[in-house]
């Protein structure tokens, strides 16, 4: 229980000033982004034809960067708030 | 970064790849539901939660919950689905990756199975085709009938696992050309492995005259058309090329290695006339260009390494006969030597 209410006082400390839930933000980011990364580097070694795997690759990317804008944005409108 | 054409550890440079094969795409539709579906259920329960009219919000009046401050609240939700929705693109990614990377290769003498294992595991299994024994293809279900693919499992000498290879698109022609290649590459004289794997002797005897003419074939006919040499040995063959063409200096290269006793056999090839085949005969004949043909005393001793041994003839060396030779199918006998 204790662990509990400590736990919900950190998320709640973290996230009552805009540049630290900022921070939180990009950690969260970038740590998919590092994920991402090392897969894509996989792809890249061990890709052989290529034939599908570049258009998947930028459908991820594309994906990616539009989650990542619109949480971003979101964010923005919830400290607006 | 992979070497075009080259996919596993095991490969030559002159094998070519028969077939590269991916899991069927059918393989991948339930995990392309579930990330979609993940993907639109915050939305949905969001949808009934306003049909119930209950604002997302409420759940910060539950005890504990609500003990976050007014502030936070949407920060958080944002922060949750942010975090919500990379987790699924990431798992996106990650099933991708381990559909595109599960390869099976089959070359002319080697199957690859070449399994991604999460992000950054990687399993590779290769198997000679000379250690198939039998090759069995399976199709069970309606998905796997009606989208023609299944299950061809290859089963191998001696105590190794058997080859699966799971998914497969078109598991039966698959599986013939597992079995004819198979088939080829016995005759094409790869005995040594097989007699390591318990190939019958039976059949290894009576193959060794065209053991011979096949090899003698293979190394004349796939030579480049520059002047090179082959030099047998016990452990290996090793190329010689020749950037002349004086025969002298050539005749003096073989000299000095057989009277450093090596035990020798000699294949040169010349650039100027190819080598003609005649209608129903294997030839290795080489019209009077003054080159030296082969000269080979087929010893089939065992001697550990994966090469027949050959001796070469010293008179060969010194003599100046002009050498053609003809080899007609069915003509040459365990131990002949190939008169020239």
């Amino acid at each position: 229980m204790g662990g509990v209410i400590a736990i919900i006082f950190l998320i709640t400390l973290l996230t009552y000033f805009l540049f630290l839930t900022f921070i939180v933000y990009v950690t969260i980011v970038g740590v998919f982004g590092v994920l991402s990364y090392f897969g894509l580097i996989q792809l890249h070694t061990y890709g052989y034809t290529g034939d599908f795997c570049r258009p998947m690759i930028w459908i991820y990317f594309v994906l990616f960067t539009i989650v990542v804008m619109i949480s971003f944005i979101s964010l923005i409108i919830s400290a607006q708030q | 970064m992979l070497i075009k054409g080259h996919y596993f550890p095991g490969q030559k440079r002159t094998e070519k790849v028969v077939l590269f094969i991916r899991r069927h795409w059918v393989t991948y539709v339930p995990w392309i539901s579930t990330v979609l579906f993940l993907t639109i259920l915050p939305w949905i329960i969001v949808y009934f939660l306003n049909q119930q009219e209950i604002s997302v919000k409420a759940v910060f009046d539950l005890p504990l919950f609500n003990l976050i401050a007014e502030k936070s609240r949407g920060y958080i939700i944002t922060l949750l689905l942010t975090f919500y929705h990379l987790s699924i693109l990431f798992y996106f990614l990650k099933i991708w990756i381990d559909y595109y990377l599960d390869i099976i290769i089959v070359t002319p003498e080697h199957l690859a199975n070449i399994q991604q294992i999460g992000l950054f595991n990687r399993k590779v299994s290769e198997q000679s085709l000379l250690r198939v024994q039998d090759v069995t293809s399976r199709i069970n279900g309606f998905f796997q009938t009606y989208f023609h693919f299944g299950t061809v499992v290859v089963e191998t000498a001696g105590d190794e696992p058997n080859f699966l290879m799971k998914n497969v698109p078109n598991p039966n022609s698959v599986a013939n050309i597992v079995l004819n290649l198979h088939e080829e590459l016995v005759e094409r004289g790869g005995f040594e492995e097989a007699i390591g794997e318990g190939v019958g002797e039976e059949k290894i005897q009576g193959s060794r005259q065209q053991k011979v003419k096949n090899l003698i074939n293979k190394v004349i006919y796939n030579l480049p058309p520059n002047r090179q040499g082959f030099v047998a040995s016990d452990n290996s063959i090793q190329k010689i090329s020749y950037q002349t063409k004086n025969q002298q200096k050539i005749d003096n290269k073989l000299t000095d290695k057989a009277d450093k006793g090596d035990p020798d056999v000699i294949i040169i090839k010349s650039s100027k006339n190819p080598f003609k085949e005649e209608k129903n005969k294997t030839t290795s004949l080489i019209k009077k260009t003054g080159e030296k043909v082969i000269k080979i005393k087929p010893d089939f001793t065992r001697t550990g390494s994966s090469l027949d041994q050959f001796k070469i003839e010293n008179s060969w060396l010194n003599g100046n006969s002009q050498n053609s030779i003809e080899i007609n199918e069915g003509e040459l006998e365990d131990g002949e030597d190939i008169k020239l």
